[in-house]
């Protein structure tokens, strides 16, 4: 398994309150497969997926990532991996404001080891023409756009997105996810979606469904459809 | 109102702004309050001394004692008053100039001790402190002894050069004093010189005094030498170094404060507009404009108004001990501090003002917005500017891209650090550019110019021969026909002179058998080669014309050189005679010939003892331009920081080290830290320049504007060390950003 957690834990503590976030989830997938997370807010998913990106720590259980422990990981090890294999996308895209289109996507080739060219990737989620725009002068769907070819552009092991959709409307949203399918047929990138929107499920291989911090179903999708045929 | 419990808190959870903020304000209130107070005491103190202890409008010797002064006052409309004066030597080496304690004109003022009474001595404050005297002590004057009651000054002696051809006052080798009139005549020994007040001060003072001479010479009484007070050295140099004080102490700190609330108060504008999601939640609340305004406007106002207050307490403070250190370079009594009401206000009110202002303006501007609109949070944010805009960076690295970018993100605050680092770098090479240029004029100009060690200048004009090697002059003082405030020096001296040496502008050697003029008096009188000057002799005000040949490039003084032989015949001296002798050794003649003997190592050496308190005032300034430095580039560094939380926890989670982010971040103010730097320097030559140049009025000396590429490299050093010091002050900012900021935040 390309991902592989089990038995994963976390709790907050805020003053003398204890909240229990994940109870134990475990969860594979397979490498260049899609997965989607399901599940309502404060069901745990974007901690989860926190987690499998190197942005937080569980208290306990094991989550591996290619092979690698990475709950093992030192912060310089955790921030190399974040720095080499993990792609992220969001919700709210995170464009650097005051840097072009082309600048953002630098923000992530002028670390990584062996980058795509950014012209390619422009290309590739047909953003090319707008190479020299400022964020601000973009729509959402744009920006997100944007923001896959910022993550893509290390050529990550891992693609994460939160929610890549939920600020979009209907067309934008198609055209995102179009995009996303395309990224995983194209470069073999393995994605996790985390969404609440049920109807994205079609589009990915294995579907978790997350509740209250635990795993409560868990669906193999061997016959996945075309993001284009999705609807809502 | 409830809603200001929160004030406290919001200072604290934007602690390095305000505080800097703060500190930044205190610094230029106590600067401005100190320093323009102590101008102004030192000027009005000298002021005061001057008309309480009847200063001189003039000071004159005759060729015979003048028979009935009662007289001669009554025609006059004149106080005149006989003073006795004698030079003796002590046994440490250095000269006293004794004088008889006057009683209508020139009285002395009594700065530490007890008045005089038979058998006393008073000395000038500065040179009792240089030999190491007591009150108490026991001096022999030719043999007598003197008790010393205290120290004085008088107010012919502000500045008690021993010559007027003096450039600085050195208390280790000269000293005046007083003693009782009858002690002075029991000593039997002495020379007469006269001192007059006019009863009504003239709007042309030289024409009162032409008059007076006038009277004189109807009388039958032959004037040998006449002083104005306008151009007695001794009162003017102190006057001229007042009134630049005075300048000085106006300009420097007013411009710094005014700057200071200017920059403070862009910092508080963006401080509120950061507020602006808290805004639009009052707003929406219910809140009516007038209660957001008084609100918000506490920040500003409490700032400036607790800055204003502790900066000019703390400036009070300074203001006697620094008027105490200035007055160690002039005899001038401190009667008394006054502590201008007016400056105190301006000191508080200004920032007040500033920051008050551009809070208000900034809160208008707010809540011109809807309350929706405001809740969004920050709608600067994602606007990018013209420049940003314009701007194509593809062929940068992507670090300069971010850092270039990063700066040109807020104009307002690019300028705020920009200004900032120059007003640091300028207080920081205020005081190395004056120490350079002490030591360009003494290292290139004095010693570049003159090649001998020592000046004797005779009272009557010789024929004899002098030994080899030696050089003989003449010199006599001449008044600008155009500008009667200038006098000058014109030198014979002779065509092949060894001893002398100027170059022109090019560095080209220049011959001594031409008119040459030194290039502060051709500034002054806006001559050229070639050009024809008319000027008066001072002493009898007869005119002459010089035709100039050449233009030397040095600062030794305002002078004019010909050759002797052609300045004895334009003069009227006797051919083949002369006035003076250089010479590059001690010669023995008789103190009883000359007027002047002048040492050129003495000169240097009162020059560098003047630098000794430059010194103090480089670290003053220094430490202070450090704080000033350090707290606007931690400000800036700040604000950067505080702007760029989402980008800077974003950049983390994509895998940047800490070291990456750190150095993506905070040194992008690198270029314009340099940037300030560079800026500065040219700025605080320009500024010392166009200064002394308005205190060029008839100082004997212009000093060459110039900075020692040391003292640049010095200065740049410890700007850069200012700045690592403000980042490493900001690194634990940027590592306690969480990665969590960049998940809640809504970039675009």
């Amino acid at each position: 398994m390309f991902i592989e957690i089990s038995n994963l834990e976390k709790s907050y503590t805020t003053g003398l309150v204890v909240t229990e976030v994940l109870k134990g989830v475990g969860l594979q997938l397979e490498k260049g497969e899609i997965g989607a997370i399901l599940g309502p807010s404060g069901s745990g998913k974007s901690t989860l997926m926190n987690i499998l990106g190197g942005i937080d720590r569980g208290d306990s259980g094991s989550v591996c990532v290619d092979g690698v422990e990475i709950s093992q990981l030192n912060d310089d090890r955790l921030t190399d991996y974040r720095r080499e294999h993990i792609g992220f996308v969001f919700q709210f895209y995170n464009l650097v404001p005051n840097l072009t289109v082309g600048e953002n996507i630098e923000v992530v080739s002028n670390i990584s080891k062996l980058p795509l060219d950014t012209d390619e990737v422009l290309a590739a989620v047909d953003m090319q023409d707008k190479k020299h725009r400022f964020p601000r002068e973009l729509s959402g769907g744009e920006q997100q756009r944007v923001s896959i070819a910022r993550a893509i552009v290390k050529n990550p092991k891992l693609l994460l997105c939160d929610e890549p959709t939920g600020a979009l409307d209907y067309a934008s949203s198609r055209s995102i996810l179009k995009l996303i399918q395309q990224v995983n047929q194209k470069f073999g990138t393995t994605i996790l979606m985390i969404t609440h929107n049920t109807a994205i499920a079609g589009m990915a291989n294995r579907v978790y469904k997350l509740r209250s911090g635990e795993i409560v179903e868990e669906t193999l999708n061997p016959l996945t459809v075309p993001a284009e045929r999705i609807e809502w | 109102m409830v809603l200001n419990r929160r004030i406290g808190r919001v200072l604290r959870e934007n602690m390095a702004q305000y505080a800097g903020s703060l500190t930044l304000i205190i610094l230029s209130g106590m600067m401005f309050t100190g320093m323009v107070l102590v101008g102004s005491n030192l000027t009005r103190l000298g002021q005061e001394f001057e008309i309480q202890n009847v200063q001189e409008d003039a000071s004159f010797t005759t060729s015979m004692p003048i028979e009935n002064l009662q007289e001669l006052e009554a025609e006059a409309g004149a106080v005149i008053e006989e003073t006795r004066t004698f030079d003796v030597p002590l046994t440490g080496g250095a000269t006293l100039r004794v004088f008889s304690q006057n009683e209508k004109v020139n009285l002395p003022a009594v700065i530490e001790g007890r008045p005089l009474s038979g058998g006393d001595i008073l000395l000038n404050p500065v040179f009792a402190e240089a030999q190491g005297y007591e009150i108490g002590d026991v001096i022999a004057i030719l043999g007598r002894p003197f008790t010393i009651a205290g120290t004085m000054a008088l107010p012919n002696y502000i500045y008690p050069l021993q010559s007027d051809t003096e450039l600085m006052y050195s208390p280790q080798s000269f000293g005046i004093a007083i003693i009782p009139q009858a002690d002075f005549a029991a000593l039997d020994t002495g020379k007469s010189f006269y001192a007059v007040k006019f009863n009504e001060a003239d709007p042309h003072p030289r024409a009162q005094s032409a008059r007076f001479r006038a009277l004189l010479l109807s009388k039958g009484i032959g004037i040998q030498q006449w002083t104005d007070i306008r151009d007695n050295k001794r009162v003017n140099s102190a006057t001229l170094k007042l009134n630049a004080i005075n300048t000085m102490s106006r300009v420097m700190p007013t411009t710094l404060l005014l700057l200071t609330s200017i920059l403070i108060s862009n910092v508080i504008s963006r401080l509120i507009r950061r507020e602006s999601a808290v805004t639009g939640a009052l707003y929406a609340l219910g809140y009516r404009k007038m209660e957001i305004y008084t609100h918000y406007l506490i920040f500003p106002l409490a700032i400036a108004l607790a800055g204003g207050v502790i900066g000019t307490l703390l400036g009070l403070l300074t203001v006697r001990p620094m008027v105490l250190f200035m007055l160690t370079a002039f005899d001038i009594p401190l009667t008394a501090i006054d502590y201008n009401p007016g400056a105190l206000l301006v000191s508080v009110l200004l920032p007040v003002l500033f920051l008050g202002l551009s809070g208000y303006l900034s809160i208008r501007k707010e809540l011109k917005h809807s309350p929706v609109e405001l809740m969004k949070g920050d709608r600067d944010q994602a606007r990018v500017n013209v420049l940003e805009r314009s701007l194509r960076l593809d062929r940068f690295r992507f670090k300069t891209k971010f850092q270039l970018r990063e700066q040109l993100r807020s104009l307002s605050r690019l300028a705020f650090l920009l200004g900032g680092v120059a007003i640091a770098t300028m207080l920081l090479l205020y005081g190395f550019t004056i120490k350079s240029s002490l030591d360009t004029f003494t290292t290139t100009n004095l010693t570049g110019t003159y090649h001998f060690q020592f000046e004797y200048f005779f009272k009557a004009p010789r024929s004899d021969p002098y030994p080899p090697g030696v050089e003989p002059f003449a010199a006599d003082l001449f008044l600008s026909e155009t500008d009667e405030n200038l006098s000058f020096y014109v030198s014979g001296v002779l065509p092949d002179s060894k001893l002398l040496s100027f170059v022109d502008k090019s560095g080209a050697s220049l011959s001594t058998d031409q008119v040459i003029i030194t290039r502060p008096l051709a500034e002054r009188l806006k001559v050229k080669s070639g050009d024809t000057l008319n000027v008066l002799r001072k002493l009898d005000g007869q005119a002459f014309s010089l035709k100039i040949d050449s233009l030397a490039d040095t600062y030794v003084g305002k002078y004019i050189f010909m050759p002797l032989a052609d300045y004895n015949a334009q003069f009227g001296l006797p051919e083949g005679s002369y006035l003076g002798l250089w010479s590059p050794t001690a010669l023995e003649i008789p103190q009883d010939q000359l007027y002047w003997r002048k040492s050129i190592d003495e000169s240097i050496a009162a020059i560098n003892a003047l630098t000794e308190p430059i010194q103090t005032m480089i670290v003053m300034y220094s430490t202070v331009a450090f704080f000033i430095g350090l707290i606007v580039i931690y400000l800036v560094t700040s604000m950067i920081i505080e702007e760029n939380r989402a980008s800077i926890s974003l950049l983390k989670i994509f895998g940047y080290r800490k070291k990456e982010v750190n150095s993506l971040v905070l040194n992008s103010s690198t270029i314009v830290v340099v940037a300030g730097y560079l800026l500065g320097v040219p700025l605080i030559l320009a500024s010392i320049r166009g200064l002394l140049q308005s205190l060029d009025s008839s100082v004997g000396i212009t000093l060459p504007v110039s900075i020692n590429p040391l003292y640049i490299l010095i200065g740049f050093v410890v700007v850069m060390l200012v700045f690592e010091l403000s980042k490493l002050l900001s690194r634990k900012k940027v590592d306690a950003i969480p990665m969590s900021e960049a998940l809640k935040a809504s970039m675009e």
